[in-house]
């Protein structure tokens, strides 16, 4: 009877169940098991089922042949699980979500490929399902490029391109390290990387990245945040394969500076040096930041933990949240849109994980990412 | 206006149903194949049985009034690829956002609270109606429905589903051990 119901009505049903209640209802049988993973549920019925989760990946093993781990926060129970990455080369380097798959960069030593020259390696994985896949090696093989992300829709079947922009050339063997002025695109429906030609070479330089931010795609245009001194901002048009470079506002008196993308556009979070202020910025269609935000004082002071410095914070973003954070038992100053009061945007802060199944767990430097979790299998994984 | 019209249905185990038209109108299914001709004869519904339809038609009596105030069509309200989707068509019911009207207010109450009786009903029942909103195409009514069922899931261990719905574990062990595993971050 109940498990023989038809996928549409199933599918209907599970739309309802936040996350944790489907991943166990799948166990119950074969038919809700395939339902959960071939139709990925395209009807938001419940505001909770449209959060997205705050995944908190650890940077560094704990040593000992231990596993990392993947901790991501359920916004509607307001609980941590924890998700063990022991399928994947550690510690992997995430860069940014795909829908409801994450692209990470492979740690250095595995990058490697047949020929002599090091390259990043990108690849995705699912952290709910374990799925996971490498994407094609690049064309032009170079370490530490900057990498943004085009989603063509939302949904696990949506398709997507990768550009890879700037970085350390490392074709030609050991002379003296110069930058690679190209970029290049990976597109999910052909499965390969594209060469998109060459890029003004100062942007080279400036999108070679140490640490590589989330890249914004906004009006369509891909935005990165420089991490040289004094915060600026790259763009790349896609459409017309134009450059241009943005001011940040108060670039000289933020402390950190982050790109979100709020609503669909450009958004700036900054922290104030030396002072518990922190601002949010939008970009209006003149390319003009407006101020759309300021920090709560009270708020900010207890995220900061009494110290007058937003150093080793970092923020994470979706339309629907913005996320400060720092490590992994450290509280999260949220920004995000009331689920009641469309239109609406509240703070609230977000314990940290600091045990898991009554263990504690260490406060490990973390990375994270915001997602829209989903159980069903993509089919950028049976390419 | 032309006076009610009345319907007449037949469901899979023979028995004859009269409904106003106004009211077998909520179903997308029936409105269709009177829109094509057929409300003059016996409309046949085979996947919809004389212990369910009863069940059926009270609710679309009682949204008929919703139904005519908004004058809507089958536009799905469902989200489909927007995911800019802060308006307020959210795969909701068919009840106008409320304004700051005392009247309106009461009118939810009072409709909220006739769901909750309306679906106080057995997993068996549940199944069927189901069943039925869906092959009738009564989006409000489906929705109600596997919210409940989802209700029911809620909050519990794989063992605990399977009894409340009669579902047998037809798994391998292998299988299931697997399944287990993928899930396991689920299992705190």
């Amino acid at each position: 009877m109940w498990n023989q119901l038809p996928f549409d009505i199933l599918e209907r049903i599970f739309s309802f169940l936040p996350l944790d209640c489907l991943a166990r209802a799948t166990s119950a049988c074969k038919h809700w098991h395939t339902c959960a993973k071939t139709r990925p549920s395209q009807y938001q019925a419940m505001p909770n089922n449209s959060s997205p989760w705050f995944l908190a990946i650890q940077k560094r093993s704990g040593g000992g042949g231990h596993p990392c781990y993947c901790y991501a926060h359920n916004p509607s129970l307001n609980s941590w699980h924890s998700l063990p990455l022991d399928f994947l080369p550690n510690p992997i380097r995430p860069i940014s979500p795909i829908g409801s798959l994450l692209l990470y960069r492979r740690p250095s030593s595995f990058s490697c490929s047949s020929s002599s020259s090091p390259s990043i390696q990108l690849a995705l994985f699912n952290p709910f399902t374990r799925q996971h896949r490498l994407l094609p090696s690049l064309i032009t093989p170079r370490i530490n490029p900057a990498v943004g992300v085009v989603e063509g829709g939302c949904g696990t079947q949506s398709p997507f391109k990768v550009y890879v922009a700037g970085g350390i050339s490392t074709s030609g063997g050991s002379a003296a390290s110069s930058y690679e002025p190209t970029l290049e695109m990976y597109d999910s429906e052909a499965d390969k990387w594209q060469s998109l030609g060459s890029m003004p070479i100062e942007f080279a330089v400036r999108l070679t990245v140490w640490t590589p931010n989330e890249s914004v795609f906004s009006g369509g245009i891909l935005y990165w945040m420089t991490s040289a001194r004094a915060y600026s901002v790259v763009g790349f048009d896609v459409g017309n394969g134009s450059w241009k470079e943005l001011k940040v506002p108060m670039a000289d008196r933020l402390e950190f500076a982050a790109l979100v993308r709020r609503k669909g556009r450009l958004a700036l979070v900054g922290g104030a040096a030396s002072a518990v202020e922190a601002w949010v910025w939008e970009l209006d269609e003149y390319y003009q930041w407006e101020l759309v935000e300021t920090v709560p004082f009270e708020m900010g002071k207890r995220f900061l933990m009494g110290k007058r410095s937003w150093y080793s914070t970092k923020c994470v973003g979706t339309d629907e949240a913005i996320c400060l954070y720092k490590e992994l038992g450290s509280e999260i100053l949220v920004w995000r849109e009331d689920i009641a009061v469309k239109g609406r945007w509240e703070w609230i802060l977000v314990a940290g994980c600091s045990s898991i199944r009554k263990e504690p767990v260490p406060n490990f430097p973390i990375k994270g990412i915001l997602l829209y979790p989903s159980l069903a299998s993509s089919y950028i994984f049976n390419i | 206006m032309a006076s009610p019209k009345v319907i007449v249905l037949r469901t899979c185990d023979g028995e004859t149903f009269e409904v106003d038209e106004s009211v077998v109108y909520v179903s997308e299914t029936i409105k269709n194949m009177i829109e094509d001709g057929c409300g003059d004869g016996v409309i046949p519904l085979p996947n919809v049985s004389s212990k369910i339809f009863p069940k059926v038609i009270e609710y679309c009596k009682k949204h008929v009034s919703d139904f005519e105030s908004l004058k809507k069509t089958s536009n799905g309200d469902e989200k489909e690829k927007d995911k800019d989707d802060d308006s307020s068509k959210k795969g909701k019911e068919a009840v106008p956002d409320v304004e700051e009207d005392a009247e309106e207010k009461a009118r939810v109450e009072e409709l909220k609270e006739w769901e909750t009786t309306y679906m106080d009903i057995d997993q068996q029942v549940l199944f069927d109606l189901l069943q039925a909103a869906n092959y009738l195409n009564i989006k409000g009514l489906l929705l109600m429905a596997a919210e409940k069922a989802a209700s029911m899931i809620r909050g519990k261990t794989p063992e605990q589903i399977r009894e409340t719905f009669n579902i047998k574990n037809d798994f391998t062990p292998e299988e299931y051990e697997e399944v287990r595993r993928e899930n396991a971050w689920a299992f705190e």
